[in-house]
């Protein structure tokens, strides 16, 4: 692909609209430009951007997932208070591949009447999601838990880079972006370069064309769900170890701004169609623009509005101008 | 088969309640001058789940235990003005005696609590002074002064002067925006070095906001030297961005909260003071209001509610003030009602 090429792309053109924003906040507050903020930006970008990952794996196969969040709070809790409680030295690896598999085999019971039943992913998605906030609750626990595995603490506070600022604090990068960076080179590589990918396209886009060509649509499916549910325990381990607490009552209700983000990166409601690097961008726009209006100066009153009305003008920028490029 | 045993088994457990429920219902008419045997009370607090409104559990335990009745408590899991409508709706369609409410939006409930009204159900609520429709609200305190109290201890810590700012749980919750008003006031009037920085932040009684939320307030204004957050997460949330920049000794955070939610920040300094009052007292109080409501009296300045800090009540209105709260230090952290680990 060559400059030309590219600069006609969606992913540039949604690039284009998030410095123009960019530059406007550093006018209005020049602190936005500050290294420190960079790198606030980039931690808020981490469990958003993680999950934003595992919706657009969903999205492209044609599907949609209500459930994540609820997932990963079940996997958050349970293996928070499980190795709390009773093992607190672990480490944390091993905690990340429990909730991973917690995760995944949640996953698979939304896979089981999605891709084996044939339900509506939608309706599915939406009745696991208050299931299995429902069972967190009853069974794993209601309440906010401190003593998580010290391993988690000290993830927390790990920094890959700590410089001091002006006002005389430490500004951090924290090493959470690592594995950010990882999930989505490893969601590129499986959408671009897999047969298993690729096929998760044509489940999407065509079903009749891919079963035609003898794609597995079940297994397909099977997949797409415990990836999702997976990628969800994972952000569940990092939640906690961000607020060095487990709450069982955090994340959930905030899908919608996940959900947002990649389809604002370019996959339509419908499948067979995105790509990591929109999907990035289009977490780059939310969070830069949820965590910019104290700094904005912007009164409380004023600021919900303002987000919907950013995000309103964000896309429409986009869809009008794909449009366009269709009847040209 | 399986099921059939199972509507037995819940036949014979509800015969078993009921029967349980008369002998229970002649000891009660001895003790207290109005039957309160068939009292039902709902607790319906912001959200569920958090230490701070469970405390309102056992005091509803001990009042229907010593006077007789029952209670359930439900409530949204966020805190939510919308969906505790829908909590207080289903109570008024189940017929409760009496509704006891923290409100998130009073605004958002006041119709619902005048439904209430019409159909004989008492509503008595918490935190929210301006309510209209609702036989009484039961205060810890007066919030002006609360908010004065906060004032105080802030301006000792920065030594009466620089800049603060404010978080409440949100803007339409009405005793946050009081308490945060009452500070600011009293400032204006003693401390003429402090200033209050920006608006009113919001952090939707979420951890992760009020964090995110300070890191721009620390990163905006460089001349912060004091933070008050009103909700009970919002001195922990940012106490942990204060900690990550490493300004503990700079800045400093007090505000409403429990030693379970901000004990290890008041250990490592990052937060200097907390203030709380015991949901279980103010339960207690509620309890007894709805009593005397129910023995068809009301209640004056001067009458004991029961709990501790309500002994000598002050009535303005549909109000009732106690005398109610209790500050938390390192020092001090065993002194916390709340603690549950």
């Amino acid at each position: 692909m060559n400059l030309k090429q590219i600069t006609k792309t969606s992913e540039f053109f949604l690039l284009t609209v998030i410095l123009a924003i960019f530059v406007v906040f550093c006018f209005v507050n020049p602190a936005f430009f500050s290294l420190g903020n960079l790198f606030d930006i980039a931690k808020s970008m981490v469990e958003t951007g993680i999950l934003a990952m595992g919706c657009l794996v969903v999205l492209v196969s044609g599907g949609l997932d209500l459930s994540f969040m609820a997932v990963a709070v079940f996997a958050m809790h349970s293996v928070s208070l499980f190795f709390g409680r009773n093992y607190n030295g672990a480490p944390l690896p091993l905690l990340i591949l429990c909730a991973i598999v917690v995760g995944t085999l949640v996953g698979l019971i939304n896979s089981f009447f999605i891709a084996k039943l044939g339900l509506p992913s939608f309706i599915v998605t939406l009745g696991t999601s208050n299931v299995i906030s429902g069972l967190c609750l009853a069974f794993i626990g209601s309440k906010q838990y401190n003593k998580i595995p010290a391993s988690m603490l000290a993830f927390s506070k790990w920094n890959i880079i700590s410089v001091e600022n002006a006002a005389g604090g430490k500004s951090n990068l924290h090493g959470s972006v690592i594995i950010l960076a990882a999930v989505i080179v490893l969601t590129t590589f499986l959408l671009r370069k897999t047969m298993l990918g690729r096929s998760i396209y044509c489940v999407g886009g065509n079903p009749v064309s891919a079963a035609r060509v003898g794609l597995n649509r079940t297994k397909i499916l099977l997949f797409v769900y415990c990836f999702m549910g997976g990628i969800a325990g994972l952000v569940g381990i990092l939640h906690v170890s961000f607020q060095r607490m487990s709450n069982p009552y955090d994340l959930v209700g905030n899908e919608l701004n996940v959900i947002a983000a990649v389809v604002i990166g370019g996959p339509r409601v419908g499948g067979g169609y995105g790509n990591t690097a929109g999907t990035i961008l289009g977490v780059l726009l939310i969070t830069m623009i949820n965590n910019s209006l104290v700094m904005l100066r912007i009164p409380t009153f004023w600021q919900k509005a303002v987000v919907g009305m950013i995000i309103i003008i964000g896309t429409a920028a986009q869809i009008l101008r794909y449009r366009r490029s269709q009847t040209a | 088969m399986k099921r059939k045993g199972l509507a037995t088994l819940l036949a014979v457990s509800l015969m078993a309640s009921a029967i349980l429920g008369c002998v229970i219902t002649v000891s009660a008419d001895e003790a207290s001058a109005v039957d309160l045997s068939d009292v039902t009370i709902v607790n319906i607090p912001k959200l569920l789940g958090v230490a701070w409104f469970d405390r309102m559990l056992p005091a509803l335990d001990e009042w229907t235990e010593a006077n007789g009745g029952s209670y359930y408590q439900s409530g949204p899991s966020t805190a939510d003005a919308a969906l505790q409508l829908q909590d207080v709706e289903d109570a008024i369609t189940e017929g409760v005696t009496a509704i006891h409410v923290v409100p998130n939006s009073t605004e958002t409930l006041e119709v619902a609590f005048q439904k209430a009204a019409d159909n004989g159900i008492i509503v008595i609520s918490h935190e929210a002074p301006g309510a209209q429709n609702v036989a009484y609200d039961v205060e810890a305190f007066q919030n002006k002064e609360y908010g004065a109290h906060f004032m105080k201890a802030l301006a000792e810590l920065m030594g009466e002067e620089g800049g603060y700012a404010i978080i409440v749980g949100s803007v339409q919750a009405q005793s946050h925006m009081e308490w945060a008003d009452g500070a600011v006031e009293y400032q204006k009037e003693n401390y003429p070095d402090m200033f209050l920085v920006a608006d009113y932040v919001e952090s939707g009684e979420d951890h992760d906001t009020a964090y995110n939320k300070t890191k721009e307030l620390l990163k905006t204004y460089p001349d912060l030297k004091g933070i008050i957050g009103c909700s009970v997460i919002d001195p922990a949330g940012a106490a942990l961005a204060i900690e990550e920049a490493g300004l503990e000794d700079t800045v400093s955070v007090i505000g409403t909260s429990i030693v379970d939610v901000a004990g290890n920040y008041l250990d490592s300094g990052a937060i200097d003071m907390i203030s709380l009052w015991d949901t279980k007292q103010t339960e207690m109080a509620m309890c007894e209001a709805t009593r005397i409501l129910l023995e068809g009296g009301e209640v004056q300045t001067g009458d004991n509610l029961g709990g501790i800090g309500y002994e000598s009540v002050v009535v303005d209105g549909k109000v009732i003030y106690g005398t109610a709260w209790v500050d938390i230090t390192a020092e001090n952290k065993d002194d916390d009602p709340y603690i549950t680990e």
